[in-house]
């Protein structure tokens, strides 16, 4: 009887000093990450990183996305619910641009601070954008292939969608870098729209006319994947370099194959990563640049062995 | 007769909703334990505000339903209506002019699709499946895919203002929900409703015009949609070409789980308030928890096949 009564006793204290341990110490913060949904593995490694960045920095994380993949009123749905408990920073990845606004505007409303992360947001105010640069991961990977090529050769871009941002600037730095090497000519520079089966039927076409062209410079992985085949279709696989970016899936095997040669990894899980790390730098009272940059990866043969799954 | 026939034939509407009322209780209490933040007056507005699109939308399924049909272009509709609003915004129209465009694309949508069901004899499945991809693909050709947005206050006010601390959303689905339960509660047309559910044959027999009821069926949710659709575009500041998409589908969960049965010819809105209710309490819980969204597709399938089974159980004991 009295051992239970010490040992009731000793319980309740260690539970109250616990409780009071925990009012004492320093706040924890609350961060909800919020994603275009949790299908395509580019969101999951966002998710992963986050996370990660959360248990380094000892604060509470929740990632949300909308139940119907890149449903823009779920994602203000989910900034709502945020607000209302009060969490003490939001990160954001847009599946609408300018359709999350209002829910963007709601937090500046709350006091809440904003991390917009790898897809603008138009407006609203956001403490700031954490994405890759586009231009730089194409000069990159343009520069990686001028170096394969020992700087002489000729070459045919294939841009992406006429008009979009993204497009703009991959083709901007592709030609950038092309023209640290004199001894590389465009020949030709078309779009295939990021499309794959576009892609083949561009360079079923440019083939007729430039059999003999060194290598192929696409804006993203699925144009690259559509060249390589049609580069196969001819029987000259190996001999036609060919670079894309993104560094998914196929495009890894492809490398991995020897049927492509470069990709770029964009790193969506240190896009996640930094978002959060961010929002906690925020909160403590650093002042963010209006803009991180995440650094991209060239994918080539030399560390293809990392990329495999 | 036994007495559930004379009641499917009479048209008389039950209400058996206790079932979702326990339910939501039951939600309720473990939110509020678990979920920080969620039993709060802020919440309950937020989640009121949250549901009102559902509501108005399911309000129009439930007639489609009730009757004994299903509506399945009503997510493509509230898109196309939403983008027409927006796209006359854009074009520089008055606010009123702009909506009045909507609810008469949505209207229009309804109409077509009801003609083909009472004058064609089109399975009312055909038709509005038809009708979900005609609607959600003009709104994405007239769009080209990206989302029209940026509108003046006057037409945001409807979405994110308040009227004496009430959003203004909540009030549109009040009065919407109190002219829906008075015309089909109180009028001749909302009892022949429930007769050509219960069986159309019979309703055809004591001298109701089947394929008017059903056109006018089709228009009104066809009109509902619209509004449903108009409301969200300004709630979110632009009209997304997808927005509406789904929509069908979580109207009809909103349906059953109010104890409208697919078959038709009982249940009514009252119900479907509780059904609309419970979803957007379920997703605002579990958001607040953090529990990711699949958890919350489980949740509300599991909610649904719950409310046949209570129907099943209760309507076979009679």
């Amino acid at each position: 009887m009295t051992l239970k009564r010490i040992a009731a006793v000793v319980i309740l204290a260690a539970m109250l000093t616990m409780g009071m341990m925990s009012v004492a110490g320093a706040k924890t913060y609350n961060v909800v990450l919020v994603l275009k949904n949790f299908v395509n593995p580019v969101w999951l490694d966002m998710q992963r990183g986050g996370e990660a960045a959360a248990k380094e920095l000892g604060i509470n994380i929740k990632t949300l996305a909308p139940l119907k993949a890149d449903n823009n009123e779920e994602q203000v749905k989910a900034i709502e619910d945020a607000i209302i408990q009060k969490v003490d920073a939001i990160v954001v990845v847009p599946s609408d641009s300018n359709g999350i606004i209002p829910a963007i505007e709601k937090a500046n409303k709350a006091g809440i601070p904003v991390i917009n992360v790898n897809t603008k947001a138009n407006g609203g105010k956001c403490e700031t954008f954490v994405a890759v640069e586009n231009y730089d991961a194409a000069f990159m990977v343009a520069e990686a292939m001028g170096a394969k090529l020992n700087g002489k050769g000729t070459v045919i871009v294939l841009e992406g969608v006429p008009g979009a941002q993204s497009a703009i600037d991959l083709d901007a730095g592709t030609k950038a870098a092309l023209k640290k090497y004199p001894g590389i000519e465009i020949v030709a520079s078309q779009t295939a729209k990021f499309q794959r089966a576009e892609a083949m039927k561009v360079m079923e076409n440019l083939l007729q006319r430039f059999p003999n062209v060194s290598a192929v410079l696409a804006a993203n992985d699925e144009m690259a994947l559509g060249a390589v085949e049609a580069i196969d279709a001819i029987g000259k696989t190996g001999k036609i370099l060919v670079s894309g970016l993104d560094a998914n899936a196929d495009a890894v095997k492809a490398i991995a194959a020897g049927k492509m040669t470069i990709s770029c990894d964009k790193r969506s899980y240190q896009q996640g990563y930094e978002g959060v790390k961010a929002a906690v730098k925020f909160l403590n009272g650093e002042k963010l640049p209006a803009r991180v940059v995440i650094q991209t990866n060239v994918v080539d043969s030399s560390n293809i062995a990392n990329y495999v799954k | 007769m036994k007495r559930r026939d004379i009641e499917r034939t009479a048209g008389r509407p039950r209400f058996r909703v206790s079932g979702v009322l326990i339910a939501i209780i039951a939600v309720v209490g473990v939110f509020s334990f678990t979920a920080k933040g969620f039993f709060s007056l802020a919440n309950f507005a937020n989640i009121a505000l949250q549901g009102s699109v559902l509501f108005i939308a399911a309000l129009g399924m439930t007639l489609a339903i009730l009757s004994g049909m299903i509506d399945l272009s009503i997510g493509g509709v509230m898109t196309l209506a939403g983008v027409i609003t927006a796209l006359a915004l854009k074009a520089g129209l008055p606010p009123i002019l702009a909506i009045l465009a909507g609810l008469a694309a949505g209207s229009l949508c309804g109409a077509f699709t009801g003609y083909l069901v009472s004058s064609w004899g089109f399975h009312h499945w055909i038709a509005t499946f038809g009708m979900m991809g005609i609607s959600q693909g003009i709104a994405l050709v007239v769009t080209q895919g990206s989302s029209v947005s940026g509108f003046s206050r006057a037409f945001r006010n409807i979405g994110d203002s308040t009227i004496i601390g009430i959003p203004v959303p909540v009030l549109i689905a009040a009065a919407t929900f109190a002219i829906i339960a008075f015309v089909l509660y109180r009028t001749r047309f909302g009892s022949n409703m429930y007769a050509i559910g219960g069986s159309e044959q019979v309703a055809r027999y004591s001298g109701i015009n089947s394929s008017k009821m059903k056109l006018s069926v089709f228009v009104l949710t066809g009109l509902l949609a619209a509004v449903a659709g108009i409301v969200l575009t300004s709630r979110m500041n632009s009209a997304n070409p997808t927005a509406g998409m789904g929509y069908e589908f979580d109207s009809i969960a909103a349906v059953i789980i109010g104890g409208t049965p697919i078959t038709g010819g009982r249940g009514g809105v009252k119900g479907t308030f509780l059904g609309a209710f419970i979803i957007s309490i379920l997703k605002n819980g579990l958001n607040l928890v953090g529990l990711s969204s699949p958890w919350q597709l489980t949740i509300i399938g599991a909610m649904i096949t719950g409310a046949i089974i209570v129907d099943v159980i209760t309507h076979s004991k009679r």
